[in-house]
């Protein structure tokens, strides 16, 4: 189907599904139980689940097939997030002139920062893209504050002249169906969001997830693969690994412009932060974390990360009183100052924890746990080596 | 006027001349070996030839076209593959995979970005790659990935990734180093044909290859 194998249409069927469940899935505890704490099934949280997961699939065409480690993506995503708002303040707050523009914007930038850091590979390329990423980061604070507003960041103002807005709603809106708007429904002691905003973004995390899985299986795809294990070979194959790079460093750009633009649709607001280097770690850790040159992993590391930085990082005290006040209070008091640690503000110690036992025992990432369990359970241990990254392009 | 002419070739490296005044032409169809004994500059000149190295002095031409300062697809692409002296492949793929990149590169050229058409789909690629794994007896191995073979098989791959490309000059460093008696041998049997036989009616390949 739509030029897929078998087993990949699978898989692409499998995420569609999942996406479209979301809201159900995200949503597994009542909503009035101790455990609602752990319900990840509200729109803003599901949009940015979406919208990293563009981001990482984007990122790991460049990094998972090339083996090119970008340390500057964030540049492309928060460039991505201007060129949208300020399409929100020029034209108006339909999204679909923001996101096309946001995208553009993006692949000509990586257009430059690629024809430069490209020249280089290994340390010196990664090195070269932070630096890129950082002076973009510096630049938005300092000479190009008439761009992007500087520290109060770029937003929509009232007197912005908004030429096509007309009569068209006060918020984004994709042809008048605004983004904010949610849909809830009540199903006993549960209760499920549907947000328009979180669908559109789906929508384009699939077109995008569907783009990659072509890329993966293309001849491009395996010239890209081919860099990453022999470069010196396939040059004196007669390919140009250069515009090879090149392109797969474009196409990734892009990836996050749209990353950028969709998370100002979603919300208004760009701010430079956005092109920081913590920025750019992050999605190197969501496609590690995930698997980098698999399929899913991105997505799976893109909500995994998400789901810890946005559920732990809500645990405080209180609630961890209420969840151990059965026991003594000498023991509570103890657990609960070891505990919180772990969750509040400091979720990332449990983040980073989570990443070394990773990176350690499946350096896969989660699909190698995956592949392992599964291998397991078929008794099938031949397939173990090659399957579990990616399939063979022969078969 | 032979396919491949050197002129005064010199390279030095700091004080030590590896290619002194070299010159040599070779005839289309023909096959040579460069004979030396270790550190002699054999590996040298071959870098010459492909774009590796630049020469200090002298011209090096190839079909016509001067292979000097041109870059390493570029001189593949007008008709010069060389099997290296350890072995260069694509050890993460697998074989198969091996084999049709080369076949890409004939096909496409340098750069080709095919991004959205699939490799399943490319039938005469694979139909190439296919009758190329035959030719070396290697096709029992096709689906297994090139880094867990033995360093013959390895060999056998780079050879087969090289001839996969018709290649006009087929450039191999010590081809069967390390490789046992029978499997020089085969070696040769297999390279002979690709030069007289007309199993392979395209080929008009020279071989040149360093024996110790």
């Amino acid at each position: 189907m739509l030029g897929l194998n078998k087993k990949d249409t699978g898989l692409f069927i499998f995420v569609i599904c999942v996406t479209a469940l979301a809201p159900f899935i995200m949503n597994p505890f009542p909503a009035d139980s101790a455990m609602a704490q752990f319900n990840a099934g509200y729109p803003d949280l599901m949009q940015r689940f979406v919208i990293f997961g563009i981001f990482a699939i984007g990122f790991n065409i460049l990094f998972g097939l090339t083996g090119y480690l970008s340390f500057g993506h964030a540049a492309f995503l928060g460039a991505g997030s201007y060129a949208a708002v300020w399409m929100f303040k020029l034209l108006s707050y339909n999204i679909v002139p923001a996101i096309i523009l946001s995208v553009i914007v993006a692949g000509l930038f990586s257009v430059i920062i690629g024809f430069i850091s490209l020249r280089r590979s290994g340390i010196y390329f990664s090195i070269l893209t932070l630096a890129f990423a950082q002076m973009s980061f510096a630049m938005a604070y300092s000479v190009l504050t008439p761009l992007t507003n500087g520290e109060t960041g770029l937003q929509v103002y009232n007197d912005d002249p908004q030429w096509l807005k007309g009569n068209g709603p006060d918020a984004t809106h994709f042809f008048g169906l605004e983004m904010r708007s949610t849909f809830d429904l009540d199903l006993g002691a549960w209760s499920f969001s549907f947000n328009v905003g979180y669908y559109f973004c789906a929508v384009l995390m699939l077109v995008a997830f569907y783009l990659s899985m072509r890329i993966f299986r293309s001849p491009f795809g395996l010239m890209l693969r081919a860099i990453k294990t022999n470069q010196t070979r396939l040059n004196y194959t007669g390919l140009n690994s250069r515009p090879y790079t090149l392109a797969a460093f474009v196409i990734s750009g892009m990836y996050a412009g749209l990353a950028g633009g969709l998370m100002a649709s979603m919300d208004p607001l760009a701010g430079a932060e956005r092109m920081q280097w913590t920025a750019s770690g992050e999605v190197v850790l969501m496609t590690i974390l995930g698997g980098a040159g698999t399929l899913l992993g991105p997505l799976l590391g893109a909500g995994f990360i998400k789901y810890f930085e946005n559920i732990f990082s809500k645990i405080n005290e209180s609630v961890l009183h209420g969840w151990f006040g059965f026991l003594p209070d000498g023991i509570e008091n103890g657990l609960i100052w070891v505990i919180e640690h772990f969750v509040g503000s400091g979720w990332h110690l449990t983040l980073g924890l989570l990443f070394m036992l990773i990176v350690i025992f499946l350096p896969g990432g989660l699909m190698e746990g995956a592949t392992r369990i599964r291998d397991r359970f078929s008794g099938d241990k031949t397939k173990k080596d090659t399957e579990g990254k990616y399939a063979p392009a022969g078969e | 006027m032979g396919i491949l002419e050197i002129q005064n070739v010199n390279k030095s490296f700091g004080g030590l001349k590896a290619l002194q005044n070299v010159n040599l032409n070779i005839e289309e169809g023909t096959i040579h070996a460069i004979i030396g004994p270790n550190g002699a500059g054999k590996s040298t000149l071959l870098n010459c030839f492909v774009g590796k190295l630049v020469p200090d002095t002298g011209t090096v031409t190839f079909d016509g076209h001067s292979l000097l300062g041109k870059k390493p697809h570029e001189i593949n692409q007008i008709g010069v593959s060389r099997v290296f002296q350890t072995p260069e492949i694509f050890s993460d793929l697998s074989v198969f995979e091996n084999v049709m990149i080369p076949c890409f590169a004939k096909r496409d050229g340098a750069f080709e970005l095919n991004a959205l058409s699939r490799v399943q789909g490319q039938g005469d690629i694979r139909d190439k790659a296919e009758q190329m794994l035959i030719d070396v007896n290697m096709i029992d191995k096709r689906d297994m990935i090139a880094s867990s073979m033995s360093r013959g098989d390895k060999r056998r791959l780079e050879m087969a990734m090289c001839l996969a490309q018709d290649p006009k000059l087929l450039l191999l460093d010590e081809p069967t180093a390390g490789m046992a008696r029978a499997d020089t041998n085969n070696t040769i049997e297999r390279l002979v044909p690709t030069t007289q036989s007309s199993c392979w009616p395209k080929f008009r390949t020279s071989g040149i290859s360093p024996w110790l």
